[in-house]
């Protein structure tokens, strides 16, 4: 073995560099090489690449059914004009800031029990029920919730038993909210379970002693500081709803159609795959635009504190 | 002259923050002791890495046993080295992590496990060969961290502060066996350390570093007695630096006049009328009385270091003196703070310092 | 008096809302498992009486057989190759600093965020240009792409306790970079490797609209059952559902158990 490296990290801080020259027998760049590029290589060919294309394909031409090269804007014009475009997009941010703001609304008040109440066993455990749901079969559930919510289904099959009409649960805002709570919740309580797991408790029990009632307590104490894990938990949200497809496909029966949908039904309809893509590329550039107003909103005092030092 | 077997020239290390170590030369003999010591930050276990080939320096050069080190990476050094935080390996047994070298190697299992049982037989931790390193005493690992650096038969035996996370009983008892290593095993030993009682007691010789230089090299009774300069009579810390101006020399001593007083001192070397005559009169070679001939002072305080105190006496004029007492002599001269008394020494014990530049 | 009260009562409103939240979550789980034993054609109540039928009817339809192969197949694919990538990604980022760190980084971390419909159009677009649409390979690598970034997390959480001083002790003793990495390393991150591969099976097993988007006929168990859900009600669903339930939550719970992550626990820096 010859080529190898030989800095240590305090010594690499400052001076390794692929760009510099290699002072020491061998080359050092050969195992973070053997290392870095095929990570590299995948992430470029199946993750950096695709999305560069679907934003060429928003510039190219869709002929006798066939995509072709070409370097038009029409299809951006087409799509951003549309009625049907503009109504998917004020319809889907409409339905993800509401899932937003329930995520938040709820989400907190069960992970402050979680973490404040909860004994470290059942804490563990509680962690433990919401991990599982973020990884692991979200289509099945949605699924389950229309058996539960649909016109003869079981909480109308319940409600008869006890004498009440069958409600229309299914097919409307309710059950979208429904379906993307199911999405949403176990993340945003798991984030702010993490986060108030790590706020001081010294600085909790302080406030306390100095005669600070609980809720002032959350008020004064715990909200300010955490505020990032707030943005994060409501970012977090908002992107998941925003580009969710199972839940208005399954809950509303694409009615009215969020703009994931109508990604879905272009391609499907005719190959429009510039149409398609437009409104994909758009959707990432909102949802860049809005992780960067939470990356902004969390960093708000946090930054004041940093200059004032 | 030998060749040294350890040579450091004009060895440099920047870092882009800070200049670490700046253009030192040090020459270490085979089988020596040698400990580097200073305070945090003053370049001395960079030192050590630089030497271990785990940094690279940004100028001059190592040689070990006569071969440059320029381009060797610190897996073909074979200069182990003792870490503070120990480094050991928590997923192997103890038998294992005194292996790892041997298995570095392409050492066969059954050889390298023979030696690595001889190793922990050797430093009494036979019965502990199958256990895990969290299973073990902090005194215990240390000896695994030893055993395992000495495994592969090496030249030279590095120690970054190995003895800072051990009480000060276990610390005694580890020196003792150092010493015995260094005494049976007859290599080169390189000891960083802030702890002046370890180098005192292990070091053949001892380098003070500052600020990335080296201030002196020498035994430690020289490098007690005769500093080089104020920084290491301040850093021996029980010396007590007079700062004045020579005046004239008869009988192989020079008059110096300092703030507090006239003074005797050495003349280890010709210093012309009118030149800077600092010198340094340790603690220990001071005497007390409560009248007669002396520097007159005021008692501050007192402060136990060990089974003695020291007396910390304030002269007219401004100046404070650090004194080495024993109990029974606090006692008969009933030193409390308040108290005046007289300061006097033989004027053989006192060291003139160097001028800047003038090296011994 | 008062305040005693009202402390318990607070403390009975939060239990209360806390069981409701798992309620919601466990609701639509158990409805699924409940009604893959119903003898029933629609899932309603009351039960139409304990039954094995619909269970054995995934066993005979070949559809579903090979769909359920065909994800296991993806997933092991992508657990090995993901766990293999996210660690190579995780150790770069531990070690190395380079000038083009962040956008490295980001490139393995993002995949996850972005909206899966518009990824899964990105990929059926570009890959199917270059010849890669409507494979099993290209459904695993594009699974890989996702996962990846998981597998980076886990394994780079387990890095930070990695203590500073081993890898450079190893070289000291004689261990290559390689050697370092192979002997001291990886056997350090083993609980998060085996972490990281069950996660990303599960991150895998539980996708469908790539999978749906890139895998042409070739269907994955998730996407077998979207197709299902598509058509008619279908009873079969809730036993297909059972299997997939059964299998990510194992799958999710087996990587919970090696990542040692647990809320208001701090990793201790000298690791274990």
């Amino acid at each position: 073995m010859t080529a190898a490296s030989v800095t240590t990290r305090a010594g690499a801080l400052g001076r390794w560099s692929w760009l510099r020259r290699p002072r020491m027998a061998g080359s050092p760049a050969v195992l973070p090489s053997m290392l870095g590029l095929p990570v590299l290589i995948w992430q470029a060919v199946f993750f950096a690449a695709p999305l560069v294309f679907l934003v060429v394909v928003t510039f190219w031409q869709v002929k006798a059914f066939r995509l072709e090269p070409a370097f038009v804007l029409d299809n951006w014009s087409r799509i951003l004009f549309s009625a049907t475009f503009q109504r998917a997009l004020a319809h889907t941010f409409a339905v993800a800031g509401t899932t937003t703001v329930l995520a938040v609304a709820i989400a907190f008040p069960a992970a402050y029990t979680i973490a404040f109440r909860l004994s470290p066993r059942l804490r563990d455990l509680a962690v433990a029920a919401l991990v599982v749901p973020v990884f692991s079969s979200y289509m099945l559930r949605i699924y389950a919730w229309q058996i539960v919510l649909s016109p003869e289904g079981i909480t109308n099959a319940l409600l008869g038993g006890i004498g009440i009409d069958p409600l229309p649960l299914l097919g409307g805002a309710f059950s979208l909210q429904v379906g993307l709570l199911t999405l949403t919740l176990p993340i945003a309580v798991l984030i702010l379970v993490f986060a108030m797991a790590g706020i001081d408790r010294t600085l909790v029990e302080a406030a306390e002693n100095l005669g600070c009632r609980r809720a002032r307590v959350v008020a004064h104490v715990i909200v300010p500081s955490l505020r990032p894990a707030i943005a994060l938990t409501a970012t977090t949200s908002f992107l998941l709803a925003f580009g969710d497809y199972i839940s208005p496909l399954f809950m509303t029966g694409s009615k009215p159609p969020t703009l994931s949908i109508l990604i879905v039904d272009t391609v499907k309809s005719g190959s429009q795959w510039p149409r398609a893509s437009v409104i994909g590329v758009s959707m990432l550039v909102m949802l860049a635009l809005v992780l960067g107003l939470g990356q902004s909103l969390s960093r708000g005092r946090a930054a004041r504190r940093e200059a004032a030092r | 002259m030998k060749t040294p077997f350890i040579a450091l020239d004009q060895l440099d290390k920047r870092y882009p923050d800070h200049h670490a170590v700046k253009s030192i030369d040090l020459d270490i003999d085979a089988g020596e002791f040698i400990a580097i010591m200073g305070p945090s930050g003053c370049g001395k276990s960079t030192t050590l890495r630089l030497i271990a080939g785990l940094d690279e320096p940004t100028g001059g050069e190592i040689r070990i046993g006569g071969d440059s080190m320029r381009g060797v990476p610190a897996f073909q050094r074979n200069t182990p080295m003792v870490w503070q935080s120990l480094a050991l390996f928590p997923f192997l047994t103890v038998a294992e992590n005194v292996a790892f070298p041997l298995r570095m190697q392409k050492v066969g299992a059954a050889e390298r496990r023979k030696r690595a049982l001889e190793w922990l037989d050797r430093l009494g931790l036979a019965s502990m060969a199958e256990r895990n390193i969290a299973q073990l005493s902090g005194g215990q690992r240390q000896r695994v961290a030893i055993a395992r650096a000495l495994v592969t038969e090496p030249s030279v035996l590095l120690l970054d502060e190995p003895l800072s996370a051990l009480d000060a009983h276990l610390r005694v008892r580890m020196q003792t066996e150092l010493s015995r290593l260094h005494r049976e095993l007859g290599i080169t030993f390189v000891y960083v350390t802030h702890a002046q009682s370890e180098a005192f007691a292990l070091a053949d010789r001892i380098v003070i570093m500052s600020e990335g230089h080296i201030q002196q090299v020498g035994r430690p009774q020289d490098v007690y007695r005769a500093p080089a300069n104020a920084f290491v009579a301040e850093f021996m810390g029980m010396n007590n630096l007079v700062r004045g101006e020579v005046r004239g020399s008869r009988d192989g001593l020079l008059d110096i006049t300092g703030a507090v007083g006239d003074f005797r001192v050495p003349a280890t070397a010709a210093r012309p009328q009118g030149s800077r005559g600092d010198f340094v009169i340790a603690a220990d070679r001071i005497a007390l009385a409560a009248d007669g001939e002396g520097l007159p002072g005021t008692v501050l305080g007192l402060e136990f270091v060990g089974s003695t105190q020291t007396v910390f006496v304030e002269i007219e004029g401004g100046a404070e003196f650090r004194v080495q007492k024993q109990q029974h002599e606090i006692e008969a001269l009933n030193l409390v703070p308040g108290r005046k008394v007289k300061l006097s020494w033989n004027p053989e014990h006192a060291w003139l310092l160097p001028l800047p530049g003038q090296m011994h | 008096m008062n305040r005693v009260l009202a402390t318990r009562l607070s403390r009975l409103a939060q239990y209360g809302f806390l069981s409701l939240l798992f309620g919601f979550i466990a609701t639509p789980m158990l409805v699924i498992v409940v009604f893959s034993f119903d003898a029933n054609r629609f899932p309603t109540i009351p039960w139409g009486g304990f039954s094995l039928q619909w269970h054995r009817a995934i066993l005979d339809d070949p559809m579903i057989r090979n769909a359920f192969l065909n994800s296991m197949l993806v997933g092991l694919g992508t657990a090995v190759l993901s766990t293999v990538l996210g660690f190579a990604a995780a150790y770069i980022d531990f070690r190395y600093r380079f000038r083009l760190k962040l956008p490295f980084v980001l490139l393995v971390a993002v995949p996850p965020a972005v909206p899966a419909t518009i990824l899964g159009m990105a990929m059926l677009a570009f890959l199917s240009r270059i010849g890669l649409f409507g494979r099993l390979e290209t459904v695993m690598a594009c699974h890989v792409a996702i996962a990846t970034s998981f597998a980076m997390a886990i394994i780079r959480l387990r890095l930070n306790d990695l203590s500073r001083d081993l890898e450079p002790a190893a070289w000291n003793l004689g261990a290559s970079p390689a050697a370092a990495l192979i002997h001291v390393v990886l056997p350090f991150c083993k609980p998060a490797l085996v972490a990281s591969f069950f996660l990303s099976a599960a991150v895998s097993f539980d996708e469908f609209l790539i999978a749906w988007f890139v895998g042409g006929v070739h269907e994955t168990l998730p996407v077998r059952i979207l197709n299902l859900l598509q058509g008619q009600v279908n009873p079969k669903i809730n036993a297909i559902g059972t299997v997939v339930l059964v299998i990510s939550v194992a799958l999710v719970l087996i990587a919970q158990r090696f990542t040692g992550v647990r809320a208001g626990r701090r990793p201790t820096p000298e690791g274990e």
